[in-house]
């Protein structure tokens, strides 16, 4: 997907700006606190915004100059928000009706998607028989059926718990592979964007600040301000290599970055994640926040932290009241915060050796094997 | 009762069907415009809309009655689309009540559809619905209940209607002699059986209707009212 975007909005008390040029995105990440104007890009790119002005490409075509927008009807997009409202009186066997009838898919990939999304059995139920999770898997599916030319998510999946979210998040992938539909994704969840998105925008005070592949965005350090401080921290890829059935938890590695040489045997180091033996040889993301890592020059013994990682410190950034580190762990950058009076006790500078325990990880969602 | 009264309750059905049937096309698209715009000319549209509520009745009688007389402008013109005068005859009483209930479908259909909810409207936009879609699919299945409440107020207040029949229908049997015309000849001839038999069933009938509109349909507005 090409997509242009220098819009402005002026409202009252409220001005935003928004601009963007991204050339072969496919799924595009939005990330902002709440409030900073995510949601309003959305409704300027699916045309429901009124007060936009300024232009929008997507693709070849022009969806909005100073001389023509072109109105929500044309520009067959499919939108699925935070509090979605399926039409209430409908069943979800109608809902879906009303996208299905002028879809592009054979009914065998319509019903795919419902089988996929797993609401089959929920197909004779009104919307408020079911929980708000069940709604938004129904929205989404419904946003899925009618293949459009741009799929935009305002945090699609904010009311599924855990696991069903991660489920979830890999159907949606593969569909979005699978039917080549480009897709603009909001969402506080970095392991979603970080697992999701090729390209990712950051949005600062109704501003975009930065618009880049996601692996830049997610560690860069304008970042912070928008993320809560639990979940500013770094994402690793790993493997599951081996379930330990005595102690119920999962031997994983790091995937080192392929051209890292200084790794032992290719092999990235070892850290415990529990989950269970069926993901044994799953490759996940696993997030680790800046604020869990235990910095220290000799490895803690005799503690119950479990995973510990060696790396060497290539950054160091000093803010107001604490120091943000980088260490380097089989190729890919680890950050930790730590105090002042921490960094000055322990002595760190860049290029020292360093042990970086956790105390807790984060799995995001399975990577699919094929990648 | 005699023919003569059964006749005049047969017309007022009539008129009171006819008048509905077509403020039930009118209105609501009328009402939609105002739900969803905002601007000077809606609410002059809306104030015009409201005029029969405050206006009595032979004020609106007496401008049709102009508007319909044969020597009139536009009561000319009126004779040549419609082929004959329209004052003292059926269709002048009909457009007279389309005009005199208007606000009674307007009103409660406006509300209905400012109360609906945004996102909904909008998803009709996402999904490219077509007009039949938005209108039998979505938009009156979700304001159904204020449908019948402005069915219910418009034939209600066109049965008991009198002023405007008054001033532009005269009293022509199986024409323009309504109930209520029929209930007053009733009492200036004093036969006050006659009028009581009119006067109650009127009563009991508008009764009625008020309890379905405020007690069940009226309940149900609020009901699904959704979100």
């Amino acid at each position: 997907m090409k997509l242009k975007i220098d819009l402005t909005v002026e409202k009252s008390n409220w001005h935003a700006h928004y601009q963007c040029n991204l050339d072969t995105a496919h799924v595009v990440g939005v990330v902002g606190r709440s409030g900073s104007g995510k949601s309003t890009l959305l409704r300027l790119l699916a045309g429901l915004d009124h007060h936009g002005q300024g232009d929008l490409q997507v693709n070849a075509e022009v969806w909005q100059s100073e001389l023509t927008k072109r109105p929500t009807e044309q520009r067959q997009v499919a939108m699925v928000q935070q509090d979605y409202l399926l039409f209430p009186h409908l069943n979800v066997r109608q809902n879906l009706e009303l996208v299905q009838k002028n879809s592009t898919l054979s009914v065998k990939e319509q019903f795919e998607i419902i089988d996929n999304m797993g609401i089959v059995s929920w197909l004779d139920l009104k919307p408020d028989q079911l929980s708000g999770g069940q709604q938004q898997r129904v929205a989404l599916a419904s946003a899925m059926l009618k293949k459009p030319t741009l799929l935009l998510l305002d945090e699609p999946l904010s009311a599924l718990d855990f696991k069903t979210r991660h489920q979830v998040l890999a159907q949606l992938k593969r569909y979005l592979e699978q039917f080549k539909v480009p897709a603009i994704y909001v969402s506080h969840h970095l392991d979603e964007i970080s697992s999701i998105a090729d390209h990712c925008m950051l949005i600062q005070n109704s501003k975009i600040v930065l618009c880049a592949p996601t692996h830049e965005v997610l560690d860069h350090p304008k970042l912070e301000q928008s993320v809560s401080a639990e979940q500013f921290g770094s994402v690793l890829p790993i493997r599951a290599v081996k379930f330990d059935h005595s102690d119920q938890i999962m031997e994983c590695q790091i995937n080192p970055l392929s051209d890292v040489k200084d790794t032992e045997q290719g092999q990235g180091q070892t850290i415990w994640v529990p989950i269970d033996s069926t993901q044994e040889h799953s490759q996940f993301h696993m997030q680790i926040p800046a604020k869990n890592i235990i910095l220290a020059r000799e490895p803690i013994k005799d503690s119950s932290l479990q995973n510990c990682l060696y790396g060497e410190i290539i950054r160091l950034t000093e803010e107001s009241d604490q120091v943000l580190v980088i260490v380097r762990i089989d190729g890919h950058d680890l950050k930790v915060i730590v105090s002042r009076r921490a960094q000055r006790q322990l002595g760190l500078s860049e290029q020292q050796m360093i042990y970086c325990h956790t105390k807790s990880v984060s799995l995001l969602s399975p990577v699919n094997s094929d990648e | 009762m005699s023919a003569e009264d059964f006749s005049a309750i047969f017309l007022t059905l009539k008129l009171a069907t006819a008048t509905t049937v077509i403020l039930l096309i009118v209105g609501p698209l009328i009402a939609w415009q105002l739900a969803m715009r905002r601007g000077k000319l809606s609410y002059f549209i809306e104030a015009l809309v409201a005029l029969p509520l405050v206006l009595p009745p032979t004020v609106l009688g007496f401008y049709l009655l102009l508007l319909f007389s044969p020597n009139s402008g536009p009561g000319k013109f009126m004779m040549a689309i419609f082929g004959e005068p329209l004052v003292f005859s059926f269709k002048g009483l009909l457009i007279a009540s389309v005009i005199y209930s208007l606000p009674f479908v307007v009103q409660p259909m406006q509300a209905a559809f400012r109360s609906l909810d945004k996102r909904l409207i909008e998803n009709m936009r996402l999904l490219n619905l077509g007009m039949f879609d938005r209108i039998f699919k979505i938009i009156i299945p979700l304001t159904i209940p204020s449908f019948m409440v402005a069915t219910l107020l418009s034939f209600a207040h066109t049965v008991g209607e009198f002023g405007v029949v008054l001033m532009i229908g005269g009293n022509i049997p199986d024409e323009t002699r309504v109930l209520s015309i029929a209930l007053f000849d009733h009492v200036e001839s004093m036969n006050y059986e006659a009028a009581h038999e009119l006067a109650f069933g009127l009563l009991a009938f508008s009764l009625v209707t008020l309890f379905l509109v405020y007690g069940y349909f009226g309940k149900k507005t609020h009901e699904l009212r959704w979100v």
